[in-house]
């Protein structure tokens, strides 16, 4: 047990049977990936010295969150296949 | 807002969003992170306070739980979700440690000497004990073969052992460290011991935050984490792979008797370590009084020599002295404290008049140490006497070569104008004489020059 993955995460696994991208976190992390990269892009829009700092910082975010979301793509697409 | 209100405020955030996942449901708790992740990294970017650096670190703490709430599947093997977590926030680490601007080796990465990351890690295998017998989790197979093991030690080594390491004691112990000094330590431990209120154990949650106070203070002594987070690896990879299959060989009545003993020991521990923490700020405020008896003197001397209460200086020091005086014929403050202290403790009272002879003692030395130090302060403040009746003496011969030279400087412009005054009536007199002389010269010409034909 660790603070990775814990006894309340193991039992959330254990008790969902639907699909991976279909479930109500799973949609949590879309919307919340999709909400981090539309404020990327309107500080990039909008310009000025806080656009990079803005970019960066929201980074820290959005790359973790895409990773796993590429993963259920992978998953999902994989699951297509065979 | 001042950091001291608004960091506990988020580790208190945090805290909530991981009792409601344990409590009510998975995605509010996300939601509640997803929120707090939002507000922190725009803070980071639109506010400059002084406790910035630490808030992308509580965010990837939040995302942390995102992750291991959304990453694992039921499709992949259960030690696989631990890669599945631990990638990402790997890379997200490492994105913060860029942003920040800190070298690994400020994190802890770097090469020490052996011994004490050797003590350190090997205090692994008792812990994983002590842990299995606290929480006594369930194991992930049944009964792995080898080949499942290696990969088993070698995903809970680098993305237990050194993922938790890098993210508590490395990067948030040490931003929590230049934002909070030593109490830094406590702040990294408790958002540690936090993250594990999913296990649903209060004992285990004691012994996880007693856990990271001890990998935080190892870590800040030795400068490397490499020590814990063997440490880290040792206690996860014992309670997945090593205790659960020796547990299942013995004696289930003894292992649960070991395991009640144990929690009732770490409650204990806990009381003590409160005692031994009370005792020492008593300690400490006891010492803070004596050294505001000890300064006493100084601060006197210091209000004395303030410009504006240098005209009445004499009454000044004559109060300073009485006031002296009083503090000296006062009952010793430290004596008194340690006399209730007694009291209410219900000691015997071989320790009591132990504690008023040494308090006793105590006051001694820091009344000779005042008189001593109002001697010194006396002879200053005479020599500064004398020093001033020596300055105004030569202040009055100053101002009577003043007066003589003023007197000088008139008589020399009375003599002067007199000499204008004479000169202007010669000058007048001169221009006089020249005229009529003239006139004479041309009367005499005239005449001459009518007889001519």
């Amino acid at each position: 047990m660790t603070a990775l993955v814990t006894d309340v995460i193991a039992r959330a696994i254990a008790s969902n049977t639907v699909d991976s991208l279909s479930t109500a976190r799973s949609v949590v992390l879309i919307l919340l990936l999709l909400g981090l990269l539309v404020l990327k892009e309107l500080a990039r829009a909008a310009g000025g010295p806080r656009s990079t700092a803005w970019t960066d910082t929201l980074n820290i975010a959005i790359v973790p969150l895409l990773l796993v979301f590429g993963f259920f793509v992978a998953i999902n697409f994989l699951d297509l296949l065979s | 807002m001042s950091k001291r209100v608004a960091v506990p405020a988020y580790i208190a955030a945090i805290a909530v969003a991981e009792a409601v996942g344990a409590g009510i449901g998975v995605v509010p708790s996300i939601l509640g992170h997803a929120v707090l992740i939002s507000i922190l990294l725009s803070q980071y970017v639109l506010t400059q306070v002084p406790y910035r650096r630490v808030l992308p670190v509580l965010a990837i703490v939040s995302l942390l739980r995102i992750l291991s709430f959304t990453a694992p599947i039921a499709q992949v093997p259960d030690i696989y979700w631990y890669v599945l977590v631990g990638l990402p926030l790997l890379v997200a680490v490492a994105l913060t440690v860029s942003l920040l601007d800190f070298s690994w080796a400020q994190l802890g990465l770097r090469r020490g000497p052996w011994m004490p990351q050797l003590l350190v890690a090997s205090s692994g295998l008792p812990l994983s004990l002590a842990g299995f017998l606290l929480l006594r989790p369930r194991p992930f197979a049944s009964m792995p073969g080898w080949r499942e093991v290696a990969i088993g030690v070698v995903i809970l080594l680098i993305f237990v052992g050194f993922t938790e390491e890098i993210l508590f004691r490395g990067l948030l112990q040490h931003v929590a460290t230049e934002v909070f000094g030593r109490t830094g330590v406590l702040c990294s431990s408790l958002l540690f011991a936090i993250m594990y209120i999913g296990s649903r154990s209060a004992s285990y949650l004691l012994f996880i935050a007693l856990l990271g106070l001890f990998f935080g203070w190892c870590a800040s002594r030795t400068g490397s984490i490499w020590g814990v987070v063997l440490a880290h690896s040792f206690i996860a990879i014992g309670m997945t792979f090593v205790w659960p299959f020796v547990d299942a060989g013995l004696n289930q009545g003894m292992i649960a008797q070991i395991s009640a003993a144990l929690q009732w020991g770490l409650w204990l521990l806990v009381v003590i370590g409160v005692g031994l923490l009370l005792l020492r700020y008593l300690q400490h405020s006891g010492r803070a009084q004596a050294r505001r008896v000890v300064l006493a003197p100084i601060l006197v001397a210091r209000d004395h020599y303030r410009p504006a209460d240098s005209l009445n200086r004499s009454n000044q020091l004559e109060y300073h002295r009485q006031e002296r005086d009083t503090m000296d014929n006062e009952p010793p403050p430290q004596s008194k404290l340690d006399s209730v202290e007694a009291r209410q403790h219900g000691m015997p009272s071989e320790i009591e008049q132990l504690i008023e002879r040494i308090g006793a003692r105590y006051i001694d030395d820091l009344r000779t140490l005042s008189e001593q130090f109002g001697r010194f302060y006396d002879a200053q403040l005479t020599a500064k006497d004398e020093q001033i009746a020596d300055l105004s003496q030569r202040l009055e011969v100053a101002e009577r070569q003043r007066d003589t030279l003023e007197a000088q400087h008139q008589e020399l412009k009375r003599t002067s104008a007199s000499y204008v005054a004479n000169l202007r009536t010669m000058s007048e007199e001169l221009s006089r004489h020249l005229e009529y002389t003239e006139d004479e010269h041309d009367a005499s010409k005239a005449p001459n020059q009518g007889g001519s034909p």
